[in-house]
């Protein structure tokens, strides 16, 4: 039953990867401070 | 027009608590605190009047006159000559006025009166100005003025009330001035005038409980250690009761773990859950207790009033490196976000001197440092946690950032040559405040929010995308060493070995200090999910603190990979990498050149490489 | 120009707010300077009653109720005279 583990992981990863590209696509992209709750951050 | 919303903005003095009205009014949260120049720019919100009709309220940066120069003055000076082009002209202006301070407040308002707005007179703090001994009249304010006055304590939420009342539909017909209008001297006297009719003052003043802080807090010798004192305070709390929630955090991380692995055979998947995702984020999740402390001590330091005290204290030495002292409060807050911080520069006069400030920011260590500092201190002081010496470090690291900001901003400040018109310093001490709590606590729990949004968005990503690079491609091996050498973390630190080798870290460092570049709090997660590779293969293994893993790490030869100047060489790195791009964009926007965010980035990544080679070097070549 | 004399013989008899004593009441006469329309936004005017808390690089007064502290160059430019107990 290993199988469907490495498919589920990199299905994850391409998971992710695409919703990086969409939300930088978008605009959101680029990280943040994380920590800055106001100030146009 | 019938449809569109009628627009009510918030006019004032700094520090004369437009922002707190603007809070109470609409429900919202804006920042406030108890300094001039916490607003710098335009917030907009809505509310209801008694008759249900719906306003939009707009909050104006603070401004002593309409003539100010710096820039979040000129936004207010825009939005009043409905010049701004995002704002339309107001319809009405809510003139907000602390009323212990009539004779100065008053000026802007007779200002106002003459551009032809409809103008209602918020009289606020009045309870404090009677506590004074002033002796108060609204109604005479309000005959001589000819503009409706309302008595209010926005902070308690008292006369709000009246004040929607007072916005009566329709708006009432702007006010003519009884002074020749345009004429400075005129509207001056007039507001003298009006102002000693509608309070009277005591003949003597008194001294006041804020004179007796101040006596000491801004004594040249006593005022500092009561600074330093202060910082040292909040550092040692950030350890001291930072250890019970972050020991919470840590049990349910190893539950979670726990749990899957119960729940799942052993696999890929398995492993990106635990190892990755649980491991990575868990890492920087555990620092919120500390983030939470510092965000709460900020909160704390703004709305009493200390802030200004602090940048009174810093003058002396700023004006050494060509800053005022007023640029010292931009710098403090960018000790919380460097986003913040150089968004606040626009209340300083000086064109130049903003841009050397805005240049310095990200050097204040920010608390996204934090999580970062607090994994590699305690490795200098053999994993103990807490304590006094490590408060002292962690105020030395910040204090070394501070001073090397300050040496740039002198050199920088150089060479951009003199102002063209002399700035002096002057600033607004105002009186003592008890915090309020209420604001301060959602304060400090949406900066946690955002925090564990970060971790939730950001770093989970990160920490997919790591799992992967540093699983991906399999090697046949069985060897975990051999098989972590044939991915992409493995080729990738291969690769940057020789680069960052001389600064005391080896290529999964390096890869660790790649990934940060996209938040700085990364770093951590990263090591964590690094130096797990190696020892994870087998079933019996302990779960052992990341800082312990790393203290036993070593070279290819045996030798100590942690070694003190190799922490001392990390911390340094961090100390000045500009490692977060919302800053660069934010400093682009701010300078208005993008020349000016990418020399910053450059000159702070090599200042960053250069300073931290030195240190390793250096130690390493004492120590042997 | 006659009338010049006069104002700065007047003027002269006045102190500036920065040599003026710690912990007394004094009232503002005269403002003038580079700096005069800064101290006049920050609420300076002629007539008020200041009273100045400390001395140093940079001075604390008390100027109608509010606390200001400005720079011993801009304190030059305030003419002040002590007020009667």
């Amino acid at each position: 039953m290993e199988d469907w583990q490495s498919v589920a992981a990199i299905a994850t990863v391409a998971l992710t990867v695409i919703i990086i590209i969409f939300r930088a696509k978008n605009g959101k992209g680029g990280g943040g401070c994380g920590t800055c709750g106001d100030g146009g951050c | 027009m019938e449809s569109s919303q009628e627009t009510i903005a918030l006019a004032g003095n700094p520090n004369s608590g437009k922002t707190t009205l603007f809070n109470a009014l609409t429900g919202s949260s804006a920042k406030v605190g108890n300094y001039a120049g916490v607003t710098i720019d335009l917030k907009h919100g809505e509310f209801h009047t008694p008759h249900g009709r719906k306003l939009t309220l707009v909050d104006l940066p603070g401004c002593y006159a309409l003539d100010d120069s710096s820039p979040d003055q000129e936004i207010a000076r825009a939005v009043l000559k409905g010049d701004h082009e995002k704002c339309p002209k107001p319809d009405l202006v809510i003139s907000v006025i602390d009323a212990s301070n009539l004779e100065r407040h008053l000026q802007l308002t007779l200002q106002i009166i003459e551009l032809d707005i409809p103008v209602i007179v918020a009289l606020n703090m009045v309870d404090m100005a009677e506590k004074s001994g002033l002796r108060l009249d609204p109604v005479k304010l309000s005959e001589e003025l000819g503009v409706p006055v309302v008595p209010i304590r926005a902070d308690k939420g008292k006369g709000l009330i009246e004040l929607k009342q007072a916005i009566a539909h329709p708006l009432p017909p702007a006010s003519k001035p009884h002074w020749k209008t345009g004429d400075e001297k005129d509207r001056r006297e007039f507001g003298l005038n009006v102002a000693q009719i509608a309070a009277r003052r005591p003949d003597r003043q008194t001294s006041s409980s804020s004179d007796k802080i101040d006596a000491i807090a801004l004594h040249p010798v006593l005022g500092w250690f009561c600074f330093l004192g202060i910082m040292f305070a909040l550092f040692w709390s950030i350890f001291s009761f930072s250890s019970i929630p972050m020991g919470w955090i840590e049990s349910l991380q190893e539950l979670l773990v726990g749990q899957v692995e119960g729940a799942m055979a052993e696999g890929d998947f398995r492993d990106l859950i635990t190892h990755g995702i649980i491991e990575g984020v868990g890492a920087v999740v555990i620092f919120l207790p500390q983030i939470l402390m510092l965000f709460f001590f900020i909160g704390l330091m703004e709305s009493s009033g200390y802030m200004a005290r602090a940048a009174f204290l810093m003058d002396g030495f700023m004006s050494k490196v060509g800053l005022s002292g007023k640029a010292f409060l931009p710098l403090l807050s960018s000790y919380a976000c460097a986003i913040p911080g150089v968004m606040a520069t626009r209340t300083i006069d000086s064109a130049k001197e903003r841009l050397v400030t805005i240049f310095v920011a990200p050097w204040m260590s920010c608390s996204a440092r934090l999580p970062v500092y607090l994994l590699l201190v305690p490795m200098l002081l053999g994993g103990s946690e807490g304590g006094v010496t490590q408060a002292a470090i962690f105020m030395a690291i910040y204090v070394v950032g501070t001073l090397t900001a300050f040496l740039v901003a002198r050199i920088l400040r150089g060479r951009l040559g003199p102002d063209e018109v002399e700035h002096h310093f002057m600033l607004e001490l105002p009186p003592y405040r008890l915090p309020q709590w209420g604001y301060i606590f959602r304060h400090v729990l949406d900066r946690g929010w955002a925090f564990l949004k970060n971790a939730g968005t950001i770093i989970l990503a990160i920490m997919i995308l790591l799992w992967a690079a540093s699983t991906y491609p399999k090697s046949e091996s069985d060897d975990p060493a051999e098989q972590l050498a044939h991915t992409v973390v493995g080729r990738v630190s291969a690769a940057i070995e020789p680069i960052v080798k001389p600064l005391g870290f080896d290529g999964r460092t390096g890869t660790a200090i790649l990934t940060s570049f996209a938040a700085r709090e990364v770093f951590v997660g990263s090591m964590a999910q690094l130096f797990h590779v190696e020892e994870s293969d087998e079933e019996t293994e302990t779960r052992t603190h990341i800082r312990e893993r790393l203290a036993n790490e070593t070279w290819a030869d045996g030798s100590k990979m942690f070694t003190p100047a190799a922490v001392i060489s990390l911390l340094i790195f961090y100390i000045y990498a500009l490692q977060c791009l919302p800053t660069s964009a934010v400093v682009a926007r701010e300078a208005g050149s993008w020349k000016w965010a990418v020399g910053q980035f450059i000159f702070m990544t090599v200042f960053a490489g250069v300073a931290s080679l030195i240190v390793y070097q250096t130690i390493t070549f004492f120590t042997g | 120009m006659p009338s010049t004399t006069v104002q700065d013989l007047k003027i002269d008899s006045l102190q500036s707010l920065s040599q003026a004593q710690v912990g007394c009441d004094f009232q503002i006469k005269v403002i003038e300077g580079p700096g005069c329309d800064q101290l006049r936004k920050l609420g300076f005017c002629e007539t008020l009653q200041v009273r100045k808390l400390a001395d140093g690089r940079n001075l604390i007064c008390n100027v109608c109720g509010t606390r200001m502290a400005v720079s011993k160059e801009l304190a030059e430019q305030v003419k002040v005279t002590p007020l009667e107990a």
